[in-house]
């Protein structure tokens, strides 16, 4: 199934019917965003349009198709899969992942247990991020990974929408399948949000590579910790760290010799060292490289790359000072 | 000779009937037996390994050695995984009426099993925990009045079945 019938499916019907005129190409498309009594709006090529009652994206607010209430709630119907109690944990995170790796923000009125977020409700509010798959966006950045053959701990940094997932899922694909040059290693993908191995009932539908394991659906510092004990994997690989949890199981990893890939929102060095945990890390200098993304030019734009002292070993050339 | 025959082939068929109402009874018990096995399998799925509808009807289907209940949840899985546009409770329904309307189960065992339909998905786990124990509180009685009528009245077909046989053979000759 291509990715326009797999997305057009989690719609009401009647938005499924306008989406189904369009013409564009949904490999380009990066979100749509629904509000209950707003238009609907699209993001398509990085650029933001009103989507009209025939399918057309306009920049004319006025023609834009306003979604109705019992749109939203038959959209959640589908988003759920008819199930919404299958995804208790992550809607308290105020998010799903669906079949596809595509990650759909919620938000609404929530309940509370005490002072913890216990569910979601009268969600009013959704926005669907696409997730791509860009197999050899990768290859670029490869060879700073590698120093005498041997894989470095690394740390991608962006801000949302820049693509730093799918940059980490080709690394993953690459240093799993290896190359001529380089060998292939064990990689284990600790994947809290489904997003990078996109797991259907178990099986990655993202080629992560032949030599990945991935543990779906569970904590970072956790899973990163079963991964060394069970998996004995080379390379762990994980999504958006940051919390205490994290830097304990980071430790962990690196004792134990393995390898780390992370990523985290940022959008400088500057910005990570305001981060308390983050800081910690870049102080201690933990990560041998860090890749910078942006979105100026397009998504996926490597503004720099530096090595743990951070002297740049791709523009710009300033190197960053360690606090 | 010839009234004998007759005699042997009214008291053969009369004896058929009681043991095939008899027999329905049984049948009938079985079916309620199926019921609890597929709802009991389906809380698992849903409350220990947190599947969607979709994924516990495919995982239960498996399971399941029966083709008549195995065929429903397979069906129902393939449905919901179309997203048709459709309410879950109608494509419960229609699967009901499609696939258990030639088991052996009742017309108010199936409009029972509707019913389970009309909450199944909706709200939480702790939500789905008990629209299912009360489906299953609901079978259980069922079975135990089942198994009362069973043992009640299967005996009693089998030999009105034979009884009555014998006394039309006696009245046609």
């Amino acid at each position: 199934m291509n990715l326009r019938d797999e997305l057009l499916k989690i719609f009401s019907g009647s938005i499924r019917g306008i989406l189904g005129q369009t013409q564009i190409d949904f490999n380009q498309v990066q979100e749509i965003r629904l509000r209950i009594h707003a238009p609907m709006l699209i993001i398509y090529k990085n650029e933001e349009y009103y989507v009209s009652k025939n399918g057309k994206l306009t920049r004319y607010l006025e023609e834009g198709y306003e979604i109705s209430k019992q749109e939203l709630r038959e959209t959640m119907e589908y988003i759920s899969n008819y199930s919404l109690y299958a995804f208790e944990e992550e809607m308290k995170q105020g998010f799903i992942t669906i079949q596809g790796g595509h990650r759909i923000g919620l938000a609404g009125k929530t309940i509370l247990d005490s002072s913890d977020i216990k569910s979601m409700k009268y969600i009013a509010f959704i926005n669907i991020r696409l997730s791509h798959q860009i197999k050899g966006c990768a290859t670029p950045v490869l060879p700073f990974l590698y120093e005498q053959g041997k894989m470095l701990h690394t740390l991608l940094i962006s801000p949302p929408r820049c693509g730093k997932t799918t940059l980490l899922r080709d690394i993953i694909r690459q240093i799993s399948n290896g190359t001529n040059q380089r060998t292939g290693k064990t990689v284990g993908v600790v994947d809290e949000r489904s997003e990078l191995a996109a797991c259907y009932m178990g099986i990655p539908q993202n080629d992560l590579g032949i030599r990945t394991d991935v543990l779906d659906c569970c904590p970072k510092a956790k899973g990163m910790m079963m991964m060394i004990r069970t998996m004995s994997p080379e390379v762990i690989a994980v999504d958006e760290i940051g919390s205490r949890e994290d830097l304990e199981a980071i430790e962990y990893v690196i004792n134990c010799g393995c390898k780390l890939l992370a990523t985290v929102h940022g959008h400088s060095i500057e910005d990570i060292k305001t981060k308390p945990v983050l800081r910690e890390l870049l102080n201690a200098h933990v990560f041998e490289r860090y890749i910078l993304l942006n979105n100026i030019e397009k998504i996926g734009n490597i503004s720099a790359i530096y090595d743990s002292m951070g002297n740049p070993l791709l523009q710009p050339k300033s190197r960053w000072k360690h606090a | 000779m010839l009234k004998i025959l007759g005699a042997i082939m009214v008291i053969g068929a009369s004896s058929g009937i009681g043991y095939y109402c008899s027999k329905k009874l049984k049948l009938h018990l079985e079916a309620l037996l199926h019921m609890k096995k597929m709802i009991m399998l389906l809380k698992g799925e849903i409350l220990y390994m947190n599947s969607t509808l979709e994924e516990a009807f495919a995982a239960v289907a498996l399971r399941i050695s029966d083709p008549m209940y195995s065929d429903f949840l397979l069906d129902l899985s393939e449905k919901l995984k179309e997203r048709s546009s459709r309410l879950f409770y109608d494509i419960w329904c229609e699967g009901v009426e499609v696939h258990l309307s030639k088991s052996d189960l009742w017309k108010k065992d199936r409009l029972d099993i509707k019913a389970l339909g009309e909450n199944l998905g909706y709200l939480d786990k702790q939500m789905q925990e008990k629209n299912l124990d009360l489906y299953l509180e609901q079978l259980e009685e069922e079975m135990a009045q089942g198994k009362e009528e069973f043992l009640s009245k299967s005996k009693l077909y089998r030999s009105l079945g034979i009884m009555g046989g014998i006394f039309i053979a006696i009245v046609l000759m």
